[in-house]
């Protein structure tokens, strides 16, 4: 889709006209629901998010400013959105202390191996504050600090977080290829 | 070790950041129908809108119309004026000192020109005696029939009204009886409802009032003489308020905008209004009959209150309270302070959810110490005026603090960070004062006030507070 195109759709979702708005989603609505995935703990609870986040991009479009990229503001959205469901589940957090790791699990050996339905499976299997966490340091970019006010935890607390989801991701993709690995030469 | 986990991250990042998969069918059709009610929601609360606007509106224009067509004295429909209370009685005017009245003018008539209407009846004015000389000149001077010694005895319906709109009304009120004044019952056959001006006697002995004052209420030179209006120049006020106070949240930059959508909804979600008082005195200079300069010194107490508003932090087995993060920024917490009962949780598992059985909220309040200036403008001139003011309130932050409630039990546990010391308030108000005398009145006083720069200095939203303030007090002029 060229830029004037995009242009084109986003003033008519300025403007409320819902052809507009059915071109923007379906443009966008594979990419955004492949986020939504591994944010949620399933395909029901990622429609909910992609749904309500884009129910926020056309309330708010007009507010999108054109020298960002449209695409990288309607992903925040997103990302967004599946932290306030997550704050809202969250009455209170329990955070934990910094978290050491003592065992080396070397995972490179097994990176080829494991599609991107794995990955979001393995994901899925966190708890929703690691998996937050994670998703947002190693797959969104953003820093400790960053992560830190968008979940109303310390810097600290984010670093230790993430130290442990990273702990239990290497070790599901050893056990993930273990298994693999078994059946495959049992077969 | 390092390595490794740069490639677990690797290894998410590269396989789920250009990851796609395609929603069901049936998720454009539950938007498109969500779009539909949130149109129509839009209208409907526009509707609700326009609805309030013109509710305030009739009921301001009501209370408008109210405080200039119906002043505060005393309608009374009389057909009969019974004889005792149109005896006169000498005994009430022992007491009074003179008046300065001026010589009665035998051309003089006692009648307005909007009153009478006389250009319709033209003999009226005839028909009217001079004042009778054998009136008392201290009591004022009251248009009666000299050659009958009494009121009009006329049939004509026009000239009985004339006469009970003028001066009956004085003698009626303020001069119990009289017998200068020889009325006869059967002799006052009044058509229509008259008015009666009230007449404060304290007011008359003390000169405040002149017989002006008798003839035309309004102010409007008539009667025996012109009317003293005795402006007060100054009042003083005491005032006390209950608060709602609210805030306004809006992005530092375009930057937050889509992180801070998300963080705004959220502390919208968790984030309520508070209830608190107000109280102070105010300066008050009339400039003229209509405007008027204000000022004063307030203390007021603004703030929220956050319904979910714990964080924790782990030690040990225990669970410890460190920060809270709200819309103002950040609240520092003194863990000792913070009661035993909410901070011993125990769970082993540090990933599950906590759950207290308390019911706990969190206020944020700001002490404020305020000094308006203000600008009045006064409607009407009566017993009920309505006052709109307008101008700047600077507030001072004389106090921050942070109370956690559990279960109705205060526990003071810190201070928010990142606040301003000083705030500018606009503000707005309109007003209703109901004066029991000329110096003293009661007033009733809505205030609308927004903060003009954020009380915080987060990096994230701009904090506007504003409030509503019920200010209720009293107000001595001299």
């Amino acid at each position: 889709m060229d830029k004037t195109e995009l242009d084109n759709i986003i003033k008519g979702c300025v403007a409320g006209k819902r052809k507009a708005q059915a071109r923007l989603f379906e443009v966008f609505s594979e990419d955004m629901f492949g986020v939504c995935m591994y944010y949620s703990k399933d395909y029901t609870e990622a429609e909910d998010t992609l749904h309500e986040g884009f129910m926020k991009v056309f309330q708010n479009i007009q507010q999108f400013k054109s020298k960002g990229s449209f695409a990288g503001w309607v992903r925040r959205i997103m990302v967004n959105t599946a932290l306030e469901k997550f704050r809202k589940k969250q009455q209170m957090y329990a955070l934990g202390d910094e978290f050491e790791c003592h065992e080396d699990i070397d995972a490179g050996n097994v990176i080829n191996d494991l599609s991107a339905q794995d990955l979001i499976h393995l994901i899925r299997e966190l708890s929703p504050k690691y998996k937050m966490v994670f998703n947002l340091y190693a797959i969104e970019g953003y820093s400790h600090k960053e992560i830190g006010r968008m979940l109303g935890i310390s810097e600290g607390t984010s670093k230790s977080n993430l130290a442990r989801a990273r702990y239990i991701l290497q070790k599901k993709v050893k056990e993930h290829y273990y298994i693999s690995t078994t059946k495959a030469q049992n077969e | 070790m390092n390595s490794d986990r740069k490639n677990i991250d690797k290894l998410f990042e590269s396989t789920l950041k250009g990851y796609r998969e395609k929603p069901s069918p049936n998720a454009w059709n539950r938007m498109s129908r969500e779009l539909d009610g949130a149109k129509s929601t839009k209208v409907i609360v526009l509707l609700k809108w326009m609805a309030a606007a013109v509710l305030i509106l009739f009921a301001f224009g009501s209370g408008y119309f109210y405080a200039v067509y119906n002043s505060t004295d005393e309608a009374i429909a009389l057909k009969e004026i019974p004889a005792n209370e149109t005896t006169l009685n000498p005994e009430a005017f022992d007491n009074i000192p003179s008046i300065a009245v001026e010589e009665p003018d035998e051309n003089l008539i006692t009648i307005h020109k909007n009153d009478m209407q006389l250009d319709e009846k033209p003999d009226i004015a005839q028909k009217l005696s001079p004042v009778n000389d054998n009136v008392n000149s201290d009591l004022g001077t009251f248009p009666v029939n000299a050659e009958q010694g009494s009121l009009s005895t006329s049939n004509e319906e026009t000239e009985a009204n004339v006469m009970a709109s003028t001066s009956i009304p004085a003698v009626v009120d303020s001069v119990k009886s009289t017998e200068i004044i020889p009325v006869q019952n059967s002799e006052i056959v009044l058509a229509e409802p008259i008015e009666i001006i009230q007449i404060d006697e304290d007011k008359l002995k003390t000169g405040e009032l002149v017989h002006g004052d008798f003839f035309d209420k309004s102010g409007i030179p008539g009667g025996f003489g012109e009317k003293k209006i005795k402006d007060t120049k100054w009042g003083i006020g005491a005032r006390v308020a209950s608060i709602q106070s609210y805030r306004e949240i809006s992005f530092t930059s375009d930057e937050n905008f889509s992180q801070g959508v998300v963080a705004e909804s959220n502390y919208n979600d968790r984030e309520d209004k508070l209830n608190s008082y107000a109280g102070g005195v105010d300066v008050r200079y009339q400039i003229n009959s209509k405007w008027s300069l204000q000022s004063g010194v307030y203390l007021s107490r603004i703030g929220q209150v956050n319904n979910d508003p714990l964080a924790f932090k782990q030690g040990d087995d225990n669970y410890m309270l460190f920060k809270v993060t709200t819309s103002t920024g950040e609240i520092d917490i003194v863990y000792e302070k913070v009661p035993e009962d909410i901070k011993s949780f125990s769970d082993s598992k540090d990933t599950s959810e906590l759950k207290t059985s308390k019911n706990i909220r969190l206020e944020q309040t700001f002490d404020l110490f305020e000094v308006p200036f203000l600008v009045g403008y006064k409607i009407g001139n009566r017993k009920f005026t309505l006052n709109l003011s307008g101008g700047f309130s600077p507030a001072y932050v004389v106090s921050n603090s942070s109370t956690l409630i559990a279960d109705e039990q205060k526990h003071d546990i810190g201070s928010s960070t990142n606040i301003n010391s000083v705030i500018v308030n606009s503000s707005f108000s309109l007003g209703i004062q109901y004066a029991f005398t000329k110096k003293l009145a009661l007033n009733f006083e809505p205030t609308f006030k927004y903060s003009i720069n954020p009380i915080n200095n987060n990096n994230q939203f701009n904090y506007h507070p504003y409030s509503l303030t019920w200010f209720t007090g009293v107000r001595f002029s001299f």
